[in-house]
């Protein structure tokens, strides 16, 4: 191996987004030729501190030097110059185009406004070659596996003589095979000197091809150190650190010590199976039961959600109802009339109608209930939204246009919407994402409120935290499967995360 | 602190003045149309003395019926963000059809058969777009050329004459002293008008097109709402397709070449937007009055109808404009 120089050094790198530290005095060395690991949870600051080095975000205070160089802050471009190339998990592989094309996509050799195919061909195998890959130029880029196309993207990225590749997550779309091959070229560059900076969930290939790694905790370097003598386990215990309850769980449970599910099991799913993902889903629900599910971005727990309220592809498998065997809903009316509803992730592009009033936003589930002989009655429509909405206390006018609402406010009236039908299930999908603290803690309210009156909800969030502080119960999802069950002192955000990152390797 | 404070006030005060202006701003993009409106009859009664005339009005609403009954029908269509290029083919396939069998079985036959044409038609397109997932511009497209075709094979390409006078009712007949064409673009009008602003189905249909996946996700049974409207814009298609035969007393296949056009620009010209969710029947009465002003107005100038082509053209890519610039500063 080469002998270990510093290649990028950064000192008391601080990113702050008004009061919030995304990045709090990072202090980091990666040596040359090393493939360094940036390891912790979602919202744990790596995708800022890639930002900054990638160039598309400034930092508040402290320093960059690339090879003794001080970095460019806040310019994407200077950070090219500088060599270092980032490959994102959307891919900016033109399908139509040959592999050809999409490595030279975007070059210009000299001043020459024509391209020579000949010298572009020469440049492609050496490229290949030291990637020890086999693509054919002339292929089309849609006739290729995702990781070939991952593979060509990076060819582009050294095609500009990169010295260091930041990959984000660049396994999560690839199926097993198509791992091993990525994994190789990467250590295939390894070799040739270039370093590499990895961000992954996947402990076993951060195990396999990083000398070194970095485990950030709310924007805080835990622990940084060379991979020697570290096991799966002790990362993920790093990653840890210890656990304080948060405010949210503490507060909720002083207010509502009597939020207790019932004994009646109002859902019940058997074997079910969607997407081609989801695989041998099985819970059951109680009567004013809150069930958290908790797991990374893309593990499944929206497909959960979707393919209950209609949403699935290609189902199978067994769901009751109070005892009684219902279709799986093929449609959300079908889920609707059978008691289940979604308040979906995206409020913007799925949840409401971003230009109708609000009182027309939260009747659209039922328009009937606001006409009379199918004529529509806006006064009917507004003095139901009223009542629906009264409990959510929206600060705003029932005729304001929902597109000028806060986030919190929107959440308020996408549910009071869906609450409105009285549903018997009432799944919600990332309720407080982009939403004031403040309101976050109303959102969470409000869905014990619901439960103590009988209502059984599912809960989905990326923040970890509000799911241990609301749930009466928990499931963590890894990988389209359920791989372990929280109760009662368990249910704790250290105990969710390491489900996620250890149950899933013990099944294979 | 305090700075902060009174920093955030400038900010908000500042907000507000400027969603003052934007509000001014949103009317006028809202309801210019109006204005133009009345700005054209102002000018038109200026440089042609006939224009208020009840007889030419009267002539321009009977001109209008056609344009104003099929771009009734593709608002219901636009409103949900789709686009119906097939109005044209069957239009004039409707015309053939109908014009054939008046003489042959009846009158109540050939207009219950040519609006079955056009319900039939309507099915096919609404299928192609919401189950088959065919975009509404390629499936109308070639479905319009389909009923081109089979106006013309149905035909052999000669026109079917009708001989029963009775028939010219529809399209030369007088109530009194309003065309009969007319009374059914009013009714029409108001039917379609008031079950898009006032029912659960018109509101449903604002919904779609405003977001469809929102839409869905709210329960509502998109693809059959999509589907309806291309089965009223067939049926509207077909019942100018009727009047037309009416009026001349004959049924053509090559009739329906450049309309789809004039019908699109009726619609767009009166502010129904194309990308759906917006727009309102009254708004394609306006629009289409404008283009049947226009010609109006150039026609008693003796301007050349090729003179006219241009213009149109030129308006309705101001129409188009003012559509996305208002969106796009309304959005702001």
């Amino acid at each position: 191996m080469t002998k270990a120089t510093p290649i990028i050094n950064i000192t008391n790198l601080t990113k702050k987004y008004g009061e919030f530290f995304a990045n709090q005095s990072i202090n980091i060395t990666i040596s040359k030729g090393h493939c360094h690991a940036f390891i912790g949870q979602n919202g744990s600051g790596k995708s800022t501190l890639i930002g900054m080095l990638s160039g598309r975000i400034k930092p508040t205070e402290g320093n960059i030097f690339i090879d003794q160089n001080e970095l460019h802050y806040g310019d994407p471009h200077s950070s090219r110059e500088a060599g270092i190339a980032t490959i994102f998990q959307e891919l900016t592989i033109i399908p139509n185009m040959t592999a050809l094309d999409n490595v030279f996509l975007g070059f210009k050799e000299g001043k020459s406004i024509l391209v020579n195919r000949k010298k572009r061909l020469e440049r492609f195998y050496e490229l290949s070659k030291l990637l020890n890959t086999r693509i054919s130029p002339n292929s089309y880029a849609i006739d290729l596996s995702v990781a070939d196309q991952q593979i060509l993207e990076i060819m582009r990225c050294l095609n500009l003589d990169s010295k260091i590749l930041i990959l984000d997550e660049p396994t999560s779309s690839l199926a097993q095979n198509e791992r091993e091959a990525l994994l190789e070229a990467l250590m295939e560059l390894k070799k040739r000197g270039i370093t590499i900076l990895y961000v992954s969930h996947h402990l076993d290939e951060i195990m396999k091809i990083c000398d070194s790694f970095t485990v950030l905790k709310n924007g805080v370097v835990t622990e940084h150190s060379s991979i020697e003598g570290w096991t799966k386990q002790k990362i993920v215990h790093a990653m840890l650190g210890e656990e304080i309850d948060s405010d949210f769980k503490e507060i909720l449970m002083q207010e509502y010590p009597h939020q207790i599910p019932s004994e009646e099991i109002i859902l019940e799913v058997e074997n079910l199976e969607s997407f081609h993902f989801l695989k041998n889903i099985s819970f059951t629900l109680k009567r004013g039961e809150i069930l958290g599910l908790g797991g990374l971005v893309g593990s499944g727990r929206s497909a959960i959600a979707n393919t209950l309220y209609g949403l699935g592809e290609n189902c199978r498998g067994t769901l009751k109802i109070q005892g009684q065997c219902i279709k799986i809903p093929s449609t959300p009316r079908q889920a609707i009339d059978n008691g289940i509803v979604l308040a979906p992730e995206d409020r913007k592009k799925t949840g409401l109608h971003l230009g109708f009033e609000v009182h027309e936003n939260i009747n659209l589930i039922d328009l009937k209930r606001i006409g009379s002989y199918g004529f529509l009655s806006t006064k009917k429509s507004k003095k139901l939204a009223q009542q629906y909405i009264q409990e959510f206390k929206l600060t705003r006018p029932i005729n304001s246009i929902v597109k000028n609402l806060s986030g919190g406010n929107q959440q308020k009236v996408l549910l009071s919407k869906v609450t409105s039908v009285h549903p018997k299930v009432l799944i919600v999908d990332e309720p407080t994402r982009g939403i004031d603290v403040g309101v976050k803690l109303d959102v969470l309210r409000k869905l014990k409120e619901l439960a103590m009156q009988g209502m059984s909800i599912i809960i989905i969030s990326s923040e970890l935290e509000e799911v241990v502080a609301v749930s009466n119960r928990v499931l963590v999802i890894s990988k389209g499967e359920i791989v372990s069950e929280l109760k009662g002192k368990d249910i704790r955000v250290n105990k969710i995360v390491e489900a996620t990152f250890l149950e899933g390797s013990h099944q294979t | 602190m305090m700075n902060k404070l009174s920093e955030e006030q400038n900010l908000t005060s500042s907000r507000n003045r400027s969603l003052n202006f934007v509000n001014i701003k949103n009317f006028g993009f809202r309801y210019g149309v109006i204005f133009a409106f009345v700005v054209l009859i102002i000018i038109s009664s200026i440089v042609y003395n006939g224009f208020l005339n009840p007889t030419n009005i009267l002539n321009m609403l009977s001109q209008l019926a056609i344009i104003g009954i099929m771009a009734a029908g593709m608002t219901y269509v636009m409103i949900t963000g789709g686009l119906d290029m097939s109005i044209g083919g069957l239009y004039a396939a409707t015309a053939v059809v109908a014009a054939s069998l008046v003489d042959s079985t009846s009158i109540f036959v050939a207009v219950l058969v040519g609006l079955s044409v056009g319900l039939i038609a309507g099915l096919l397109n609404g299928v192609l777009i919401t189950y088959l997932k065919v975009p509404p511009f390629v499936a109308t497209l070639g479905t319009g050329s389909i009923f081109t075709g089979f106006a013309l094979v149905y035909s052999k390409a000669q026109p079917f004459f009708v001989k029963d006078p009775a028939y010219k009712f529809f399209g030369s007949h007088y109530i009194g002293p309003i065309p009969v064409s007319v009374i059914i673009l009013a009714v029409i009008f108001i039917t379609l008008g008031t079950i898009l602003s006032y029912t659960l189905y018109g509101k449903a249909l604002y919904a779609v097109g405003g977001n469809n996946e929102a839409s869905r996700l709210a329960g509502l049974k998109t693809n059959r709402l999509i589907i309806s409207t291309y089965i009223i814009c067939g049926l509207c298609a077909s019942m100018s397709g009727i009047i037309l035969s009416s009026r001349l007393a004959q049924g053509q296949a090559n009739i329906g070449e450049s309309i789809v056009l004039d019908v699109i620009a009726a619609v767009v010209i009166g502010g129904t937007s194309l990308s759906g969710g917006q727009g309102a029947i009254w708004r394609t009465f306006i629009g289409g009055s404008i283009l049947i002003m226009i010609s109006n107005v150039f026609d008693s100038l003796s301007i050349s109808t090729y003179w006219q082509s241009i213009f149109k053209g030129a308006i309705i890519i101001v129409a188009v404009m003012i559509d996305f610039y208002g969106r796009s500063k309304i959005q702001k």
